[in-house]
């Protein structure tokens, strides 16, 4: 099995490495920022200002480089390099079972993992001091929201790249799997803002309330709906990972004891 | 270690596709010895390769390996045998030592000495990606690899197919050489009979999903035979005795399945020996009876 894991590896180095590469700029670059703002060219904006960009820089520093931290869980092209270069027909002749096959991946998805987290919290832990705020078990528990929805696309993706006969029906499988998760996440999400958003116009309609009025409802009712979300999709992160990475094996391995037909 | 008789022993496979159907293919490759799998484009040879290894899966009958079902015993039977594809399946990116590295890992008997050893008796560099390899080097590698965890049984679809004469005769030595073991046999499918001539003990003679001939190749050879005459002459053979026949403006060409009764039945005419090549060739055209 060590053979297979060097092998796999070896050819998504490329990915691995520029991925890291690039979240370890990232980190660069937004821990540059917030120490100007402590004491360089943005120390010196105005009080309002500050309140305005403080929280925004602070949130999409942490979690939109942990978004790209966390996608070094994505396909480094392996699948796709062993269909054309027919290893894919080969691994069969191999004494290796589909079981071996998969755990392969997983361990290899797993120090990806290992390696995404802590960039993650490295990250977390600058800004989190540059900010004044406190990097903890909350911060963490969001990013294992990041890591479901790269775990939950590759599992949709994988069994289907796995069996693709040509490579259009390869990167179709690689798309599927994004459009999947997303149409999962925006349309209810989409459905519930557009039912608040009915409620508090006819709302405004009918008690003869302000714009001003109904959009600070507008704000509190989503910030609200969006908290409590949070709150218990929070509570069941670490265990939803765990129970997409066992359901993602058992599909692959079936996936893989399927001969041609 | 099973004791076994046949490294390979198949029975019936059968296998369907739209538009082809493998039809109860049954032979066996005796051990300590090569089998030649012989037929044309699209016979079935591939799809019997990969029925055996269940790349495929079959729809009906037995096949055994190494005297094992190769379905309950696959892994132990595959950490046995080594397959050779007609295109090389590793990753243009690596180099001879770094599939090392990667095969090491894979098989428990891998041979690192042996496996060096070949690489610098074929010349083939240790350093350079296989992406820079002709197609001669990139076959001569994969057997290196296959030769290098004591395989008992090789399997090769079409490894011959596309390379140059010399480097075809270095490999085949190479399989003579693994066949001084006794212990050791090849399936070997080719439509290259040439070299299954050279090599081969015996012969399986494939068409259209159907086993047309199997036994030894020196008896296939010596119970074959044409008949060159002129059509007066060919108008005399009697048609069950004839195989096909390819007729020319200059008479006809005859191919028969039992030259030994055949040299007394037709006295008068010459019997020629016959090449797999033709024996294949004639086969082919069996349905039509008369061709040119």
């Amino acid at each position: 099995m060590g053979g297979l894991i060097y092998r796999e590896l070896y050819i998504g180095r490329k990915f691995y490495i520029t991925n890291i590469l690039v979240v370890l700029l990232f980190i660069l670059m937004c821990s540059l920022v917030r120490l100007s703002m402590i004491c360089g060219n943005l120390a010196h904006l105005d009080k309002e200002t500050f309140e305005i960009i403080d929280p925004i820089t602070y949130y999409v520093f942490t979690y939109l480089v942990a978004y790209g931290a966390f996608s070094i869980l994505d396909d480094p092209g392996v699948i796709l390099s062993d269909y054309r270069s027919n290893w894919r027909i080969f691994a069969y002749s191999l004494p290796v079972t589909p079981v071996k096959r998969v755990l392969v991946k997983y361990i290899i998805k797993l120090g990806a993992f290992c390696i995404a987290m802590t960039l993650s919290i490295i990250n977390g832990c600058i800004i989190a001091a540059f900010t004044g705020r406190t990097f903890g078990t909350e911060q963490i528990l969001n990013f294992f929201l990041l890591v479901n929805f790269w775990l939950i696309v590759d599992i949709l993706r994988t069994p289907m790249m796995l069996r693709a006969k040509s490579e259009k029906g390869f990167q179709m499988s690689g798309m599927a799997g994004y459009f999947i998760v997303m149409a999962a996440i925006m349309f209810p999400l989409l459905g519930k803002v557009t039912m608040i958003v009915a409620e508090i116009s006819i709302a405004a309609e009918s008690n003869d309330i302000s714009d001003d009025d109904s959009m600070f409802m507008l704000q509190q009712r989503m910030g609200e709906f969006l908290s409590n979300l949070h709150n218990k999709v929070l509570v069941w992160m670490p265990l939803l990972t765990a129970a997409i990475l066992i359901v993602g094996f058992i599909i692959c391995v079936l996936v893989l004891k399927r001969r041609e037909n | 270690m099973t004791d076994y008789i046949n490294a390979i022993e198949i029975k019936d496979l059968t296998k369907k596709y739209d538009g082809f159907t493998l039809d109860s293919v049954s032979f066996n490759v005796p051990k300590g010895s090569i089998m030649g799998f012989i037929g044309q484009n699209g016979a079935g040879k591939t799809t019997t390769m990969r029925a055996i290894l269940n790349i495929v899966k079959k729809d009906g009958g037995t096949v055994s390996m190494l005297g094992m079902d190769h379905i309950e015993n696959e892994i132990a039977i595959k950490e046995r045998i080594a397959v050779v594809f007609d295109e090389l399946p590793f990753h243009d990116v690596f180099n001879a030592d770094q599939m090392a590295r990667v095969l090491s890992g894979v098989y428990s008997n891998w041979d690192n000495e042996v496996y060096t050893q070949y690489l610098d008796r074929l010349s083939l560099p240790r350093k350079k990606k296989i992406g820079q390899f002709s197609k001669g080097m990139k076959m001569k590698l994969q057997i290196a690899c296959a030769l290098s965890h004591g395989a008992e049984l090789l399997i090769m679809d079409e490894a011959t197919t596309g390379l140059d004469p010399v480097v075809r005769s270095e490999i085949l030595d190479i399989f003579l050489e693994y066949l001084q073991d006794e212990s050791h046999s090849i399936l070997m499918s080719s439509h290259i009979t040439s070299d299954l001539e050279k090599v081969a003990d015996s012969v399986t003679f494939i068409d259209r999903g159907k086993i047309l001939i199997s036994g030894y190749k020196d008896e296939i050879l010596e119970q074959h035979g044409i008949i060159k005459c002129s059509k007066s002459d060919y108008k005399e053979i009697d048609p069950a005795d004839i195989i096909s026949a390819r007729l020319s403006d200059f008479g006809a060409e005859i191919m028969i399945s039992d030259k030994g009764s055949m040299v007394k039945k037709y006295s008068g005419l010459v019997i020629d020996p016959a090449t797999l090549e033709e024996i294949m060739v004639y086969y082919v055209n069996r349905t039509k009876k008369e061709w040119s």
